[in-house]
């Protein structure tokens, strides 16, 4: 009977569980559409670690492509340099995000809003000065490739053999997404929702914002740097272009898109945007000019995101019979 | 020889201090005014950069004076349309803030990539307001930069007055500090919206035609502007000019130093350094009143 | 035996003293009234106590010095608050928003659910556990903010302004509740409240400020026929 509320209550994300487990065995040979499903799931989770900061603990971060890219670079240069099996540096990326996601905290402790933004944000634009400087390591701009990397038996782990690859991705993905939502329903969870919702309030119960500001900087650096070593060893190479301001952007779309501190939108919203950005690369260049006009346009006509769409349409029903009778646009502000 | 040097950097430091100061008085007028944080400002900048360039060296070569006064026109409308089309719709909602952040990203994604596609990533290079030299007592002072720190502070007086004697300007001083009194006693905040948008596109396009012939002009140009535009704001203070046009100077004389002794890449570097040290210690900035 | 002692306690915004030089104690067990014109300093004051502000002077509970401490600190110390605006966690239920007192303010309590369920019963809440915080009205969001600082099982509980924007029927019950802490879990409060008619009911002592001084404390039936106090409250 438990077993059965269970699976009632979590039946969406398991059917799409079982969807993606399934799918590349319908799609089998179809390796294009295997490493989109792939790219789709690295977003999602990276998304989803950034929603655990900006949604849940109102910590508006905007570094977190930064420790992507510092997982990424970890990951490349501790198998090239220090001679680490692949498999090890993985995590190694992620461990490196979360000591520098815990130094860039730092600073931010005392800080709210835009201002952790900024000076996140600031950190994401000195990274590329950072690995211009150091070139004899970072190979500059050209960026690093050629190292080694995952195998198992005869599998490598790489987009050119997307089958194993996608399975390899789809367990990480899992996993990591699994712990961001047992953190999300945890007591650290409810911390973060506290301060979240009333920092006075959450202060005056006994919650140490600083702790919980370290916390959710280094859990979500971590999963955004392990997952930028997994995309850099997937794709077999890292540089500096993944620091541009499109990726950034595009990054914090699928979050905002799928919704803020719902999860599993920030997934949903990752497969969605990826899903598009691909169907619209024909465009070439129009294909972000493109995006940037539907990510206004639905931010405008729904401004909860994809995961509220039911309520968004209900609301908008009940406004349109409204509508004759009150005319009049509403001002209210916080402090963002 | 070393004075020589000194005093070139100090001006180098003034004249960008001043374009500081225009870009960041924008964003500060947004953000303290409608308390949206324009994400799309660097993109204005941009903007900006590429109207003065096609009116001039790009396609239709129009004397200066021309340029400055239309490209300004325009920003101006930009930033009017740019509110009612994009940030007016928002406000329907509660909880419309965090939406304004999405969107001005998302406009900062739609107007760096029409750049881009329109224009190309090869950058485009724009000729001074006014081209030759000053020379006084042994020091070269370019022309372009003494019309620059002119524009640069003429602005900064304008504004003052705004704020302090027009009408309107009061008006935007009393949404600033209390919108929801304002909207009380009557002031049309709609409209101060947009015209605050208005205004601030407008002082990146000055900023953006000051700046340009000396850093070139390419679709993510305004992104480094705009960083450094926040630093100066958070520096000085959201919501004072003065504050602001002292910050800018101090910022854009340790970057003049910074870069001659250290290198062009370290510019950035410098402003985020600074920002944080400053946020640590004095979080509301030198002079913050709003 | 003294809960509180406030010696010399001052803070300034810029230039104006909203406390100045403020020295008062609290006995433990009593109920400790805090009234006074609207700028007196009364939740700067509050404020002050639980860490919000730094400031000089001293503030001494149970023998200890808690000047300096942060916010949660001085929660743990085993003082709670409430605030004059229900500021709850708006987004979680009613349970939740205890629960968070309960987890994080108490982290020694064991039994964290019993404890929940105690508080809620002694507030009124039984039925409303589940609702979104959002969703209850403003009697019942004040109810959740109290019963999540008293989940904290504070020694010293800080109300400020509890009976603003409610019905008469409410007050009354807001009184007997107060009155329910601080028999039942032997809870010292200090209050702040505009309606003197509350405070005469409530309070052992009154302390009256003006312009962050304290201008005179004693019961509350005196205190309120003081000539000056009325001129005060009349804005003489």
């Amino acid at each position: 009977m438990v077993v059965s509320k269970i699976l009632r209550k979590n039946a969406f994300m398991l059917g799409a569980l079982l969807v993606l487990a399934l799918l590349p065995i319908a799609l089998r040979g179809n390796a294009h559409v295997l490493n989109i499903l792939s790219a789709c799931l690295i977003w999602g989770v990276v998304a989803s670690a950034w929603d655990l900061s900006i949604g849940y603990a109102s910590v508006w971060s905007f570094g977190h492509i930064a420790f992507f890219v510092i997982g990424g670079y970890t990951g490349a240069m501790t198998v090239m340099y220090l001679g680490i099996p692949p498999e090890a540096a993985i995590p190694l990326g992620g461990v490196a995000a979360a000591v520098i996601g815990i130094l860039i905290a730092l600073p931010c402790l005392r800080l709210h809003g835009i201002y952790i933004a900024m000076v996140t944000f600031g950190v994401h634009l000195v990274l590329s000065t950072f690995i211009l400087r150091w070139r004899d390591y970072t190979f500059g701009a050209t960026g690093l490739s050629g190292f080694e990397r995952i195998q198992l038996g005869q599998y490598v782990f790489s987009s050119s053999v997307p089958f194993f690859s996608y399975y390899v991705i789809f367990g990480v993905s899992v996993l990591l997404l699994f712990i961001i939502y047992r953190v999300i329903n945890s007591t650290i969870g409810l911390a973060f929702v506290g301060l979240r919702d009333s920092e006075p309030f959450a202060k005056s119960l006994g919650i140490n914002e600083y702790k919980y500001k370290l916390i959710v900087f280094g859990i979500s650096a971590f999963i955004a740097g392990l997952m930028g070593a997994l995309y850099t060893s997937f794709y077999g190479t890292v540089s500096p272009f993944m620091l541009e301001v499109s990726t950034f952007l595009m990054v914090l779309i699928m979050l905002m898109l799928g919704g803020l501190g719902r999860f599993p939108g920030a997934v949903i919203g990752a497969f969605v945007i990826t899903v598009l950005s691909e169907a619209l690369r024909p465009l070439v260049l129009w294909r972000f000019v493109i995006l940037g006009a539907i990510v206004i346009t639905v931010m405008i006509a729904m401004p909860q995101g994809l995961m509220a769409l039911p309520q968004t349409i209900k609301s908008f029903a009940r406004r349109v019979t409204q509508r004759k009778q009150i005319k009049k646009d509403s001002i209210k502000t916080s402090s963002i | 020889m070393a004075a020589e040097q000194a005093v070139n950097l100090v001006i180098v430091g003034i004249t960008l201090g001043a374009v500081y100061a225009v870009m960041a008085l924008g964003l500060s007028f947004i953000y303290g005014i409608t308390k949206i944080f324009n994400y799309a400002h660097g993109a204005f900048f941009t903007w900006g950069a590429y109207f003065a360039w096609m009116l001039s060296s790009g396609y239709l070569h129009l004397p200066y004076p021309a340029v400055v006064v239309i490209t300004v026109v325009i920003m101006f409308f930009f930033g009017f349309g740019y509110e009612k089309a994009f940030m007016y719709p928002l406000r329907r909602f509660a909880g419309w803030d965090i939406t304004a952040i999405i969107v001005t990203l998302g406009s900062a994604l739609l107007f760096d990539n029409l750049a881009l596609a329109l224009f190309g990533t090869r950058a485009k290079r724009m000729p001074y307001l006014v081209e030759g030299n000053f020379v006084v007592g042994g020091f070269t002072i370019t022309r372009h930069e003494v019309v620059t720190l002119i524009i640069g502070l003429a602005i900064m007086v304008l504004l003052i007055l705004f704020l302090g004697k027009v009408r309107q300007g009061m008006a935007m001083k009393g949404v600033a500090q209390d919108q929801t009194g304002a909207r009380i006693v009557g002031i049309p905040i709609n409209k101060i919206f947009s015209y605050t948008f208005a205004i601030a596109a407008a002082l990146a396009g000055v900023s953006a035609i000051l700046l340009a012939p000396k850093i070139l002009v390419y679709p993510t140009v305004g992104w480094v502007v705009f960083i450094k535009a926040f630093v100066v704001m958070v520096f000085g203070g959201v919501g004072s000019i003065k504050g602001t046009a002292i910050a800018a100077f101090i910022l854009a004389m340790v970057e003049a130093f910074v870069t001659f002794y250290l290198g062009g890449i370290w510019g950035t570097p410098i402003f985020i350094l600074v920002l944080i040290i400053m946020l640590t210690i004095r979080p509301k900035g030198l002079f913050g009143t709003w | 035996m003294k809960i509180l002692q406030a010696e010399k306690v001052t803070k300034l915004f810029g230039e104006l003293a909203a406390v100045s030089n403020l020295d008062f104690e609290v006995e433990s067990g009593e109920i400790f009234g805090i009234a006074g014109p609207n700028g007196a300093g009364k939740t700067t004051l509050f404020n002050l106590i639980s860490g919000v502000y730094p400031y000089t002077g001293d503030i001494i509970f149970e023998g200890k010095s808690i000047h300096g401490l942060r916010p949660f600190q001085i929660c743990h110390r085993g003082i709670a608050r409430t605030f004059q605006i229900p500021v709850l966690f708006s987004s979680i239920s009613v349970y939740d928003n205890i629960r968070m007192g309960a987890h994080f303010g108490a982290p020694k309590e064991k039994n964290e659910k019993e404890l929940i369920k105690e508080i809620i019963d002694l507030v009124g809440l039984r039925g409303q556990e589940e609702t979104i915080a959002a969703n209850v009205d403003l009697f019942d969001k004040r109810l959740t903010m109290l019963a999540a600082a008293l989940a904290t099982k504070p020694r010293l509980l800080l109300v400020d302004e509890p009976t603003g924007g409610l019905s008469p029927k409410e007050v009354r019950a807001s009184v007997e509740l107060f009155h329910k802490i601080n028999q039942e879990l032997g809870v010292t409060i200090i209050i702040i409240e505009h309606l003197m008619k509350v405070m005469v009911e409530v309070c052992d002592r009154l302390m009256i400020l003006n312009n962050g001084e304290k201008f005179c404390i004693g019961s509350p039936q005196k205190v309120i026929q003081t000539r000056e106090v009325i001129d005060i409250y009349l804005g003489g």
